[in-house]
């Protein structure tokens, strides 16, 4: 077995609340290593409240050819960890080492000067990365074509769009061909296509290279990687499988939102930042209400209650959303005066409250309201965003199911998806209403976690269904409408 | 030692990637002037020549030895040198610092590339002052010869005080706010434009300020060729050598707990 190009060793961080404290501390190191030649010790013992740990007693080596993910909610301690292995900060307890030379896809457009053209910023921002002149003049030519930038490479790089810059930071730094490769998210640099080289590139690297990869994306996790450190709080709490570690922090997740939902329920309010709470759905009593023909209604217990409508709860509207799907998903909305009282269960094949998603099963959303007034005629919508603000699919009422004109007073509705075909991930579904033109409410519902895609090995998104065949059932294209 | 040894193996592998910063400095700033060149090397001279006015108008008390001119010209030259190296690692780890890390690009090599700018204006003003030398009072030719070997030895002090000084102020954003407004005060105490009566102010307290015994040693060696005070300029070459080491073996211990910190 290779020799690991990344080992932790029992490593840590603690990391001073307050400036004065940092300040302090570096000043006592300093003066230690000024007078002494080594660090001196904290004055002050570590447990008196303005130090904290980061992270602690990690273990792990990358070896060559290897991809290490880490996954965890923020506050984790992945950032830290990138920083600590890129040289950007030193460990406070353990050690790292680091074989090789190290490139890092974190800060792109950083570490240009706004002045310089494109060209003169390759050589710039080389020398600081550590190029010989030799190699840049060697490597220019494929840089400047990597990044597509044309004509324009000569222009001032305070002239170029952020889209530009990203792409000759991505050329000039994939083109280390380091032995260690760091980064933060798997970049979104330039269109679909560039997009493509980069993955390529990437891949190439990942050849010759350790990589550590930091990211929120599950499918890119199980996508890129080999193995995947699972962080809480700093503390290493799983590292194995990829599947297996998205499992563990989705249970984690579950069970931080269990103790959530319970301390709510002890304190008699809700929990801050605490959106999906499958604990206290017993919390919530609904009286009986009408229901559509042919529907059942809703049992008696809500798995979640849109965002909107908790606003005097302490959750806003932009904390229901990831900061990147924001933008994409549009306005909230909530006519009080037309509609209230939205909840959603989601349901399994039986019945029964939905417990995990996972991407072969069948599932059905069903969604209850009360209509405050009557309506000429209803739509209701759900589409579905990704982690990385893709837009999935939509299921949408127009064309397919026609709920007339409904009175005023309780209503339900429900949504049934044969297979959900979904890949490992987490997804944003958004319930929408629409009366006739108009809106009247919009709001994202609980992120949907799922855990298993439909089948063991996946590709992008969605797995249909789908089986290949050969011989005599599959005969020969002739007339091909599509000939390559 | 073996940190001291990785520092200057460090500087000397980067030296191609420190002329390129050095260049960038001198030239980002003048790029879209019509007189690019022009100002690369008319910029450093903006303070000399503001002296020289000064100088010409005998704003200054006359020095005995030499012509008034001559004695503020070379004084300013030198006192531009000196504080510019004293204060270059403090700027250069606190404007280039975070993003050297980012790329692990050494901060001994931030410091390099900003002492090589410092050096590169000290020789613009130098070609000033040979021109005014020429048209006032001519140097020694021996002084000519034994200059620079004065002022690089001497230059060493204020380098090596700058690098400590210029780590120190990481952890005290009051140090690096003090020490520029302290070497603002420090220039009238540096026989800079006039030499100070020693009625005025007690000697001690202009020799103790080592920009002073800097200053005039240097001046005098220029115009006259011989060493005012030959012990004292040893000794002071002594502390440049060993304020030199110890300020990179200092920030080579520094530099990684530097790192959060920038």
């Amino acid at each position: 077995m290779s020799t690991p190009l990344i080992s932790a060793i029992g490593m840590g961080k603690r990391f001073s609340r307050g400036f004065k404290r940092q300040h302090r501390d570096l000043a006592q190191e300093l003066w230690g290593l000024f007078w002494r030649g080594r660090a001196g010790a904290p004055a002050e013992p570590e447990d008196d409240g303005e130090t904290f740990w980061a992270l602690q007693n990690l273990r792990f080596d990358v070896r060559r050819g290897e991809v290490l993910g880490v996954i965890g909610h923020n506050g984790a301690g992945k950032t830290t960890l990138l920083r600590i292995l890129n040289g950007e900060m030193t460990p406070d307890a353990g050690e790292v080492r680091i074989h090789g030379q190290r490139s890092s896809l974190i800060d792109l457009a950083g570490g240009f000067s706004m002045t310089m053209t494109g060209r003169e910023n390759i050589y710039y921002r080389g020398a600081h990365l550590g190029f010989s002149r030799a190699f840049l003049r060697e490597k220019e030519q494929e840089i400047i074509d990597f990044a597509e930038l044309g004509e324009f490479i000569d222009s001032p790089v305070k002239d170029y769009s952020s889209g530009m810059l990203m792409r000759l930071g991505f050329a000039v730094t994939v083109f280390a061909e380091p032995d260690v490769l760091l980064m933060d998210e798997i970049l979104a640099v330039g269109d679909f296509l560039f997009q493509q080289k980069c993955l390529n590139q990437i891949n190439k690297l990942k050849q010759r290279a350790a990589v550590v990869l930091v990211s929120h994306g599950m499918s890119t996790i199980t996508q890129f990687a080999d193995r995947v450190l699972l962080l809480d709080r700093g503390v290493p709490v799983f590292l194995g499988k990829p599947v297996e570690a998205i499992e563990a922090y989705y249970r984690l997740e579950e069970s931080k939102q269990k103790l959530g939902s319970r301390l709510s329920r002890l304190s008699g309010r809700e929990p801050e930042h605490v959106l999906a709470e499958p604990a206290a759905f017993d919390a919530f009593e609904w009286p009986d209400f009408g229901t559509l023909p042919g529907q059942e209604p809703l049992p008696a217990r809500v798995m979640f209650e849109a965002p909107a409508a908790r606003h005097g709860q302490g959750l806003t509207e932009e904390e229901a959303l990831p900061v990147e799907l924001r933008a994409v998903v549009g306005n909230f909305i909530h006519n009080k005066d037309a509609i209230d009282d939205v909840a959603l269960l989601w349901l399994d094949e039986r019945g029964e409250p939905l417990k995990k998603f996972r991407g072969a099963d069948a599932a059905t959303l069903q969604i209850s309201f009360t209509l405050r007034r009557p309506t000429e005629r209803l739509v209701i919508g759900v589409p579905l965003w990704n982690e990385q603000a893709v837009y999935v699919t939509a299921f949408g009422m127009q064309g397919r199911f026609d709920m007339g004109g409904l009175g005023a007073g309780r209503h339900s509705v429900r949504l049934k998806i044969p297979a959900l075909c979904l890949n490992m991930g987490t997804y944003y579904p958004v319930v929408a209403f629409q009366e006739l033109t108009e809106f009247i409410f919009r709001s994202p519902a609980t992120p949907m976690h799922v855990t298993m895609s439909p089948a063991p090995l996946f590709w992008g998104l969605v797995t249909l269904d789908y089986h290949w065949e050969r011989g005599v059932s599959a005969p020969v294209v002739e007339a091909a409408e599509i000939k390559w | 030692m073996s940190v001291l040894r990785e520092q200057l193996a460090g500087l000397w592998a980067y030296r191609w990637q420190i002329w390129v910063d050095v260049t960038k400095d001198l030239l980002s700033d003048s790029r879209e002037t019509a007189g690019r060149f022009f100002w690369v090397v008319a910029m450093p001279l903006v303070p000399l020549g503001v002296y020289l006015f000064l100088a010409k108008l005998r704003v200054f008390a006359a020095h005995d030895a030499m012509e008034g001119v001559v004695y503020v010209v070379v004084g300013a030259t030198l006192w531009l040198l000196f504080t510019s190296l004293f204060l270059a690692p403090l700027n250069a780890i606190r404007s280039k610092g975070k993003t050297a890390r980012q790329s692990r690009y050494p901060l001994a090599a931030v410091v390099a590339s900003a002492v090589g700018g410092a050096w590169i204006e000290f020789l613009v003003r130098l070609v000033l002052c040979g021109v005014v030398l020429g048209f006032t009072q001519w140097p020694s030719p021996l002084g000519v010869v034994l200059f620079l070997a004065a002022v690089i030895p001497l230059s060493f002090v204020f380098l090596g005080a700058g690098m400590i000084v210029g780590v120190f102020a990481v952890a005290s954003k009051d140090l690096a706010k003090l020490t520029p407004i302290a070497i603002q005060y420090l220039f009238f105490l540096s026989n800079v434009l006039f030499a100070i009566p020693a009625d005025r102010i007690p000697q001690w307290l202009i020799w103790a300020n080592p920009f002073a015994f800097a200053i005039d040693t240097s001046r005098w060696v220029l115009m006259f060729g011989v060493f005012p005070d030959l012990a004292g300029f040893l000794a002071m070459v002594v502390a440049g050598v060993l304020l030199m080491w110890k300020g990179l073996h200092f920030l080579g211990l520094a530099e990684p707990r530097l790192a959060s910190h920038l």
